[in-house]
């Protein structure tokens, strides 16, 4: 997934960008909110938002983009944990809210659960033809024989899966999925769906040519 | 905690019975002296009849002395059967009676030759004077019994009626103060309805210029107390912020460095994200108990539900019942974590909380670990110093946590005997919620 943190702290910034990126998860991270509102019409899987900022109020910022109409799933990382304060937070347009401290793994499942929530399925378990994927475990299974899928391929049916029945314009998928580490140019986007279909089968990703992307139902 | 007022003196028993002392007092003196008064004057009203009445006598007597037959032999003039009050006797120079009303004795009521009054014991009160120039005497008396008669009527009815208007008095006295005493128990109720924290939250004007001290003082204290709760509030707040995202920092940092070390630094690791993880639990108990300052927010609670939404290992932690309690859940929730992480550190591998009802129907929380103990001995010391609240040295931030709470609620925290490992009881002084 292709996520924004924005979190001024550089150590816990820095820990959560280090450990998202490990999870397989692309980061983009912001520590004030001016680089976030620049980054606001880019394609994101989540936005992870603290509520103080040097420079404004996170939540502030994260109730003018719903203004704007961006649905994008926001999960509020902040120390204020009244309950007046969660209120306020989840009525302010956040779909999550975790108080500080909290363990990595807490708030990857959450995002996870936001990202499912917004694809339409409770489950962490998809199935597109005969192919299902474990969105917890990050698996696919062909035939429910598991395929070997790479960090880059996974993170590429991720990303049309949990946009399931809608086309992926081929510079969203390139913006949600490149970047991830430090890949030679060389790997395009065509590299990934072509070793993507061999190991899932060549009708599990559909091609609309000039349109982009979708997985196959 | 309501103090036991009944041992308290009482302002108003106390003014009432003063009252009460000084108004009997008052009655009683005011009696004696209207005793004597009356008595006195009642004596100086009957003398001066008596004298008046000697007098006209003396002048009818002397104006019929030609027809009076004083020639001795004790006579005396005709008269009705009738209760005389007045008694009187013509008296010769030898002592002889010679004339007298039917009613005075045989006998001389005086020996005196001049005109005198004069008491004759308690039986008589007589007023002599010279009746002609023979040496004869006329003596003119009263029983001393109509006279005490009349001045223990007199003094009776003036006693009763000053002891009356007394007692009546200090009735009204009493009254009075009890409705005086009525602003001192509103401004109780007011300052028990006062919340300094709220805004809106004012002391009703005091109703009497006496309670105008105590009533600016409650209200300096209320603003006093709100600015200190405030800024410590504010603080609690910072601290929050300050305590809570280096602590988030240092886990995530941890967390990443498990995922890319070698194998050996795994278990070292491990160990320190485990502390972390504590030092985590011990920070948000406190920042709880000290944000509310005591202050409980009650509301319906799973007890089971409660203990599953902690941060432990499930396998740790087994409860049982399905107990419902009205308390505040960060709370309990603190303390019951302080409790749990202490067994944990004293080679606890199994924490079981469970929940039990009292026969007087509190609910009791008791948790229970296979750790290695605490000998009796200490045990002994510090339930001692948990009953006395005093918390410093010799008791681990734990348990003092776990006692505030349990005390905010209305109960105390308790050190129990067990075969094994450790047993600490959670009384939070409450029955189960409906």
């Amino acid at each position: 997934m292709r996520l924004l943190l924005l979190e001024d702290d550089a150590i816990l910034g820095e820990g959560l960008r280090d450990f998202l990126q490990t999870d397989g998860h692309r980061v983009d991270w912001c520590k004030r909110l001016c680089e976030a509102k620049a980054l606001t019409g880019e394609p994101y899987d989540a936005l992870l938002v603290d509520w103080q900022l040097p420079d404004g109020s996170g939540l502030d910022w994260v109730r003018s983009i719903r203004r704007q109409g961006i649905s994008t799933p926001v999960v509020i990382m902040t120390a204020r944990d009244l309950l007046s304060d969660r209120v306020r937070g989840l009525d302010g347009g956040a779909d999550d809210y975790l108080v500080k401290p909290f363990e990595p793994e807490e708030l990857t499942a959450r995002i996870r659960a936001v990202r499912r929530r917004v694809s339409g399925s409770a489950s962490a378990l998809l199935a597109f033809g005969d192919v299902r994927l474990d969105l917890t475990g990050k698996v696919a299974f062909l035939h429910d024989v598991r395929a070997d899928l790479t960090a880059r391929e996974w993170a590429v049916v991720e990303a049309l899966a949990l946009r399931a029945g809608r086309l992926v314009s081929r510079s969203e998928l390139e913006a949600l999925v490149l970047g991830l580490d430090n890949e030679s140019a060389s790997n395009t986007l065509e590299v990934h769906i072509s070793s993507i279909r061999r190991k899932l089968g060549r009708g599990v990703i559909e091609t609309s040519r000039g349109l982009g992307y979708r997985l196959a139902t | 905690m309501t103090p036991n007022t009944s041992a308290l003196p009482s302002i108003r028993q106390r003014l009432s019975r003063a009252l009460i002392g000084v108004s009997i007092g008052w009655g009683i003196a005011v009696s004696a002296v209207v005793w004597f008064a009356v008595r006195h004057e009642v004596d100086d009203l009957l003398d001066n009849a008596l004298q008046e009445s000697a007098e006209i006598l003396f002048a009818l007597l002397s104006f019929n002395s030609a027809q009076l037959s004083l020639n001795g032999g004790g006579g005396w003039l005709p008269a009705p059967v009738h209760d005389e009050e007045l008694v009187w006797q013509i008296v010769g120079a030898d002592q002889q009676v010679l004339l007298r009303s039917h009613r005075a004795p045989a006998a001389p009521l005086a020996n005196r030759r001049t005109t005198a009054l004069s008491s004759v014991g308690d039986e008589w009160r007589v007023y002599s004077l010279p009746f002609d120039t023979t040496g004869r005497m006329l003596f003119v008396a009263q029983t001393g019994r109509s006279r005490h008669q009349a001045r223990l009527d007199a003094a009776m009815f003036t006693a009763s009626a000053a002891l009356l208007v007394g007692v009546l008095c200090a009735y009204l006295l009493r009254w009075r103060v009890r409705r005086e005493l009525v602003p001192i128990t509103d401004l109780s109720q007011a300052v028990m309805q006062f919340d300094p924290m709220r805004p809106e939250s004012r002391l009703d004007p005091a109703r009497r210029a006496e309670l105008m001290p105590m009533h600016t003082a409650i209200s300096e204290l209320g603003t006093r107390l709100a600015r200190r709760l405030g800024n410590e509030r504010a603080f609690s707040a910072h601290a929050a912020h300050a305590l809570r995202t280096p602590l988030a920092g240092m886990v995530a940092q941890l967390a990443v460095a498990q995922r890319v070390s070698s194998a050996e630094a795994q278990p070292h690791l491990q160990r320190t994200r485990e502390a972390a993880s504590r030092l985590q639990r011990v920070v948000t108990a406190l920042l709880t108990l000290f944000r509310t300052g005591g202050e409980v927010r009650r509301q319906r609670v799973e007890i089971a539900d409660l203990i599953g939404q902690l941060s432990f290992e499930q396998s740790v932690i087994s409860s049982g019942g399905s107990t419902h309690l009205q308390v505040d859940p960060d709370l309990l929730a603190a303390a019951l974590m302080n409790l749990i992480d202490n067994s944990l550190r004293h080679g606890a591998s199994t924490v079981s909380v469970q929940s039990r009802e009292e026969p007087d129907g509190r609910i009791v929380i008791a948790v229970h670990d296979d750790g290695s103990g605490i000998p009796q001995a200490d045990r002994t010391r510090l339930q001692s110093a948990l009953d006395a609240q005093q918390y410093d040295g010799g008791m681990g931030l734990g348990l003092m946590l776990a006692d505030l709470v349990a005390r905010a609620h209305g109960g105390q925290l308790r050190m129990k005997s067990s075969a094994s490992g450790c047993t600490v009881e959670l009384d939070l002084g409450i029955p189960a919620a409906d």
